[in-house]
């Protein structure tokens, strides 16, 4: 079979590199926390990923709960400032903007910040919205994504 | 010809070896990098960021080693490929994103994505010329007489 041959040569040339190729992967993966801590990010029930955010086929409506010069600093485009200290004066434009059916997305600063939860629970509690997440990792992992 | 071959060849390996090299430094960076062209779930971000380096980094390897030479052309052209539709999809849905390709992170959209397009191009020309050189190289070494075979006549059969 003059044809066959070189074919098979080829598929266990593929073969023998996605093996080594996965391998090498595995070795890095074990020997580098650098690597593993790309796995460790697990989600809380309430958290989205940018990504998934990203991905949402449905409108967004994205809440900044920091405080108010960082978010006159830089933001998420079109994301409205709501922040705790600031709720009666900035729940307004929140609730004129917000639409059945939207995802609210909060944010604060990154993982270990408490506020966007906070924001996101009385939003849920005061106000009934139901479709309320934050964003997994915050406004640094934004940053991260738009390389800055 | 055979210094071109050299040439392209070795320039497949320093590119596809150097990309490699500076994801697998910092894998952290090229995890972001791939978000930013929002094509793929996030459960496969981390996996894609840990495993393609080490693809590009064998695949370069392979093409120094004459016996797997040909199967990492192949993947040459199938990765230069899946990098233009990565690029060109983020420039179609206006998305700026982070290249990742070679550790140094800078934002880029719209137009500026064409440098991206032609360097890939260029790699999938290079990779397509080899690949033709060593299907015409192995069909005149495997059967160097065929064609003499061919145009001989053959003796006529006695009645």
């Amino acid at each position: 079979m003059p044809t066959t041959e070189p074919m098979t040569a080829l598929w266990r040339s593929w073969l023998g590199i996605l093996a080594v190729a996965t391998l090498l992967a595995a070795a890095a993966f074990a020997l580098d926390p650098r690597a593993q801590a790309l796995f460790a990010n697990t989600l809380a029930p309430d958290e989205i990923t940018l990504t998934d955010a990203r991905l949402h086929p449905g409108s967004l409506l994205w809440v900044d709960a920091r405080h108010g010069a960082a978010y006159a600093a830089e933001h998420i485009p079109q994301a409205l400032p709501l922040d705790l200290d600031n709720w009666d004066n900035q729940i307004v434009e929140v609730i004129a903007r917000w639409q059945p059916g939207m995802r609210v997305i909060v944010y604060c600063d990154d993982s270990a910040c408490g506020s966007s939860r906070q924001v996101a629970q009385r939003l849920r509690r005061d106000f009934q919205f139901d479709d309320v997440w934050l964003l997994h990792g915050g406004w640094s992992t934004w940053q991260k994504a738009e390389g800055k | 010809m055979k210094t071109l071959d050299w040439i392209l060849r070795l320039a497949l390996i320093a590119v596809f070896a150097g990309a490699a090299v500076t994801k697998i430094a910092d894998p952290g960076e090229f995890e972001s990098a791939i978000q930013t062209y929002r094509m793929m779930p996030e459960w496969l971000v981390a996996p894609v960021a840990v495993w393609l380096p080490w693809m590009e980094l064998c695949t370069a390897a392979a093409l120094l080693w004459p016996r797997h030479r040909r199967a990492a052309l192949w993947l040459v052209f199938a990765l230069s490929v899946m990098f233009m539709i990565a690029i060109g999809q983020a420039w179609w849905r206006g998305l700026d994103i982070v290249c990742g390709c070679f550790g140094r992170p800078a934002t880029v959209s719209g137009p500026a994505l064409r440098g991206y397009l032609l360097r890939d191009l260029a790699f999938l020309g290079a990779a397509t010329w080899l690949l033709a050189r060593e299907w015409f190289t192995a069909r005149t070494t495997a059967a160097p007489c065929a064609p003499l075979i061919e145009e001989t006549e053959q003796p006529a059969l006695a009645e």
